[in-house]
């Protein structure tokens, strides 16, 4: 929030706006209802009771129209890989991922196997990167809101939701 | 013909009457859950203690490894199933003394297996609570733990393993994960 | 709302509008003035209902809710809002653009005209049509159209299920929900929205509901088919996000689909003002005849408040009901409505028509009647409170001695 305060004169109507505009828009994350392997039991445990990621705006959507956030949880085959790639561009602007677990992350446990994509990050930009075989829920909880700090130190007005890791 | 009718009738109000009692017994067990307390713990907004703390004992969360007790034996290096631990030891061809010149482990791969940390004779690399190392970067989580050639451990004879402290809360991983950040 | 127009215009010009060359402007300004009055209620009831409906969810689901934006997260669906404003509009590349485009107006329109005929309190009516009830039924059964637009247009196997699905719910619902309210109409013998409620009384036993078995019958059948009308689980079908991806909006983003489940939100104030009015007792207040009751402009308000609570009531009742009960199947969605809703309605009209021969509603043995009726309603409420105060005793001794901190924790207690 300091970094765009300290700009010219000028510009700070439209630093406030763009803080109003990030506020509201990191107070809604709605994330991408799939999962690619064991890692999605704990993303489903992470909107359950205990850690409730309701409590900060966060439903999942089922459509990746509607989404802002994609999890990649778990293992990504080769031919899971195409589909990942699908939804990422079927999703709306402005988008984010996380990658969640050793698999997504690069390969992990399965990394010698001929079938397994060496990190999700190879096909689509990721964003934040959640170590753990799975994470706990709070783990992936500090991913979401990891992507809220990313939110607010974007130039939304600026640069119209546009991100420069766009494939 | 008469009986069907009759069952077919009885069956149709019975039908309605379990429609009934079922939802009012499923609405009356939903709205007793308006007065239980929620199983939500906040988290990090208002946990009364860091959730590390909460966590039990055997919880394995991130690898960490004190350089200062480790005698180089290479075996949690080779029991890993996935490889991501390695270990460099080098000789000192004049004194005859090893040291440790790297001691590497890629925290995006581990799976948290345990295997490592339950065959080191001296506890020196273990699992500690640390859950959290969300980054921006997958080369952050790759942790060196030695920057400087480290003189190996030598176990004393009458000693035990349960001496060697233990730092569950990951000091060290964080300094390391820090440390490379800046870079 | 022209008894209102013709005050506000004698009150601050000091001269009658009849005789005013400026009337039609005037009355103009006013139609303007109340749809937007009527639009930013809908607009506001449906945002603070979802994030409501999001808090009571959790708390059903023993978690805790939106609670962080803003003081207890009330700022949640501005926030939501306002985020799928800015989000990118798609449209898929082989969709038909026009009706794209144009679905979500008709979902929008479709909802927000029935609240032109809803009452609010004695009197406080957009326009009190002498075909009230029918207009209702007329303008709400135009959401289908968005919905079959929308899902045919967004060129997806998807949506294009959700559109059947709709088409083949709302379609078969629209017949119970009508012929369950001819009761009503017979009971009243007009249409209109205030007519019904005026013939009413404050007291449970005046209630349409209690009049008879029948139309207790037909109160749960109108309610059971007005879920069905508004897309409410347990007859989610269109938008079943376990099977369907997410229904009819499966292509919408941005502020398209921002118009779709606003207006489901917007839809359950007018299922719950239908409930109310038709069959319980609307605004009447306890112990007030109407007489006294227009005289004065604080129980007027009164009456609004009257309307509002029983209107929140069954909203959240609806609320309720969507998170515990699962989703029917698509045979079991038609199987109800015609073998079990339409005739029992068919029956209950007949019935109700002799009952109102054998019984009169100012007769005796029919206030009698009544009375009984209400008992047997109130005898239910009271069995209902019993079994939630069982199910909440039945966990406690063992949630206590496990955590060893006290199981109460209600709904107003805010964390």
């Amino acid at each position: 929030m300091k970094g765009n305060i300290i700009i010219t004169d000028k510009n700070t109507i439209v630093s406030t706006m763009d803080d109003v505009i990030n506020w509201m828009r990191k107070s809604s994350i709605w994330y991408l209802l799939f999962g690619t392997a064991c890692c999605a039991i704990e993303l489903m445990q992470t909107g359950g009771p205990r850690t409730d990621l309701d409590r900060i705006g966060s439903v999942f959507r089922s459509t990746p129209r509607q989404a802002d956030l994609m999890i990649v949880a778990g293992t990504v085959t080769y031919k899971m890989a195409e589909r990942i790639v699908l939804l990422y561009h079927q999703m709306a602007d402005p988008k984010y991922v996380i990658s969640m677990g050793s698999c997504a992350n690069c390969g992990g446990l399965f990394q010698n196997s001929y079938s397994v994509l060496k990190g999700v990050d190879k096909i689509i930009p990721v964003d934040i990167y959640v170590p753990g075989c799975p994470p706990r829920p709070e783990a992936l909880m500090e991913g979401v809101l990891a992507i809220r700090e990313i939110m607010m130190k974007e130039n939304y007005l600026k640069n119209h939701g546009r991100r420069s890791n766009d494939i | 013909m008469v009986p069907v009718l009759e069952a077919a009738v009885i069956s149709y109000i019975n039908n309605i009457y379990r429609m009934f009692s079922s939802i009012t017994e499923g609405m009356a067990v939903t709205a007793s859950y308006l007065f239980r307390r929620p199983a939500t713990i906040q988290y990090p907004n208002k946990l009364e203690t860091p959730l590390e703390e909460q966590l039990p004992d055997g919880y394995r969360g991130i690898l960490q490894v004190d350089t200062r007790f480790c005698i180089g034996c290479r075996i949690c290096e080779s029991t890993c199933p996935i490889n991501c631990i390695t270990i460099a030891v080098e000789k000192d061809a004049q004194t005859g003394e090893r040291f440790l010149t790297a001691f590497n482990i890629d925290i995006s791969k581990c799976m948290y297996c345990g295997l490592c940390s339950e065959n080191c004779s001296t506890s020196a690399i273990y699992h500690t609570k640390l859950f959290n190392a969300v980054t921006q970067d997958v080369e952050d989580l790759f942790i060196r733990f030695v920057d400087h050639p480290v003189v190996l451990y030598k176990l004393p004879r009458e000693s035990d393993s349960k001496d060697i402290p233990k730092d569950f809360y990951g000091a060290i991983v964080k300094q390391r994960m820090k440390g490379q950040a800046h870079e | 709302m022209k008894n209102y127009a013709d005050q506000l215009f004698r009150f601050l010009f000091q001269a009658p509008v009849e005789t005013s060359s400026y009337a039609l402007i005037w009355y103009g300004l006013f139609i303007f003035l109340v749809a937007g009055a009527l639009l930013f209620f809908a607009a506001n009831f449906a945002g603070i209902t979802s994030f409501v409906e999001r808090r009571i969810a959790a708390r059903i689901q023993s978690r805790i809710g939106p609670n962080v934006v803003g003081p207890q997260g009330i700022l949640q669906w501005v926030a939501d809002g306002i985020k799928l404003l800015l989000k990118e509009d798609l449209i898929p590349d082989r969709a038909d653009r026009f009706l794209f485009r144009t679905a979500p107006y008709f979902v929008f329109s479709g909802l927000f005209t029935a609240f032109v005929a809803l009452p609010f309190g004695f009197g406080i009516v957009a326009a009190d049509l002498n075909i009230g009830i029918y207009y209702i039924f007329a303008v709400t059964s135009l959401v289908v159209v968005g919905i079959i637009m929308g899902g045919w247009s967004s060129n997806s196997k998807w949506a294009m299920f959700g559109a059947l699905r709709s088409a083949a719910q709302i379609i078969s619902y629209e017949i119970p929900t009508a012929l369950s309210l001819i009761p009503v109409i017979l009971l009243t013998g007009s249409l209109s929205t205030q007519d019904i409620i005026k013939s009413q009384g404050g007291m449970p036993w005046n209630w349409n509901i209690f009049h008879s078995p029948f139309t207790l019958a037909c109160f749960i059948i109108f309610f059971i088919s007005a879920l069905a009308e508004g897309n409410r689980i347990p007859f989610d079908l269109p938008e079943a996000e376990s099977e369907l991806v997410s229904g009819y909006n499966t292509e919408y983003s941005g502020f398209r689909f921002l118009v779709f489940p606003m207006a489901e939100w917007a839809n359950l104030w007018v299922i719950g003002a239908m409930v109310s009015l038709t069959y319980l007792g609307g605004w009447q207040i306890p112990f007030v005849s109407i007489e006294t009751l227009s005289g004065s402009p604080w129980l007027i308000l009164l009456s609004v408040a009257v309307f509002a609570g029983k209107t929140s009531l069954v909203v959240f009742f609806i609320i309720q009901i969507r998170w515990t009960l699962p989703r029917v199947r698509v045979d079991q969605m038609t199987l109800v409505c015609w073998t079990y809703l339409a005739p029992v309605c068919l029956a209950s009209i007949i019935g109700t028509m002799i009952w109102m021969l054998v019984f009169p509603w100012e007769s005796m043995a029919g206030f009698v009647i009544r009375v009984i009726m209400s008992g047997i309603g109130a005898g239910a409420v009271i069995f209902y409170i019993m079994r939630i105060r069982y199910n909440y005793l039945s966990g406690k001794a063992a949630y206590e001695k496990m955590k060893g901190i006290p199981l109460w924790y209600p709904f107003w207690r805010l964390p």
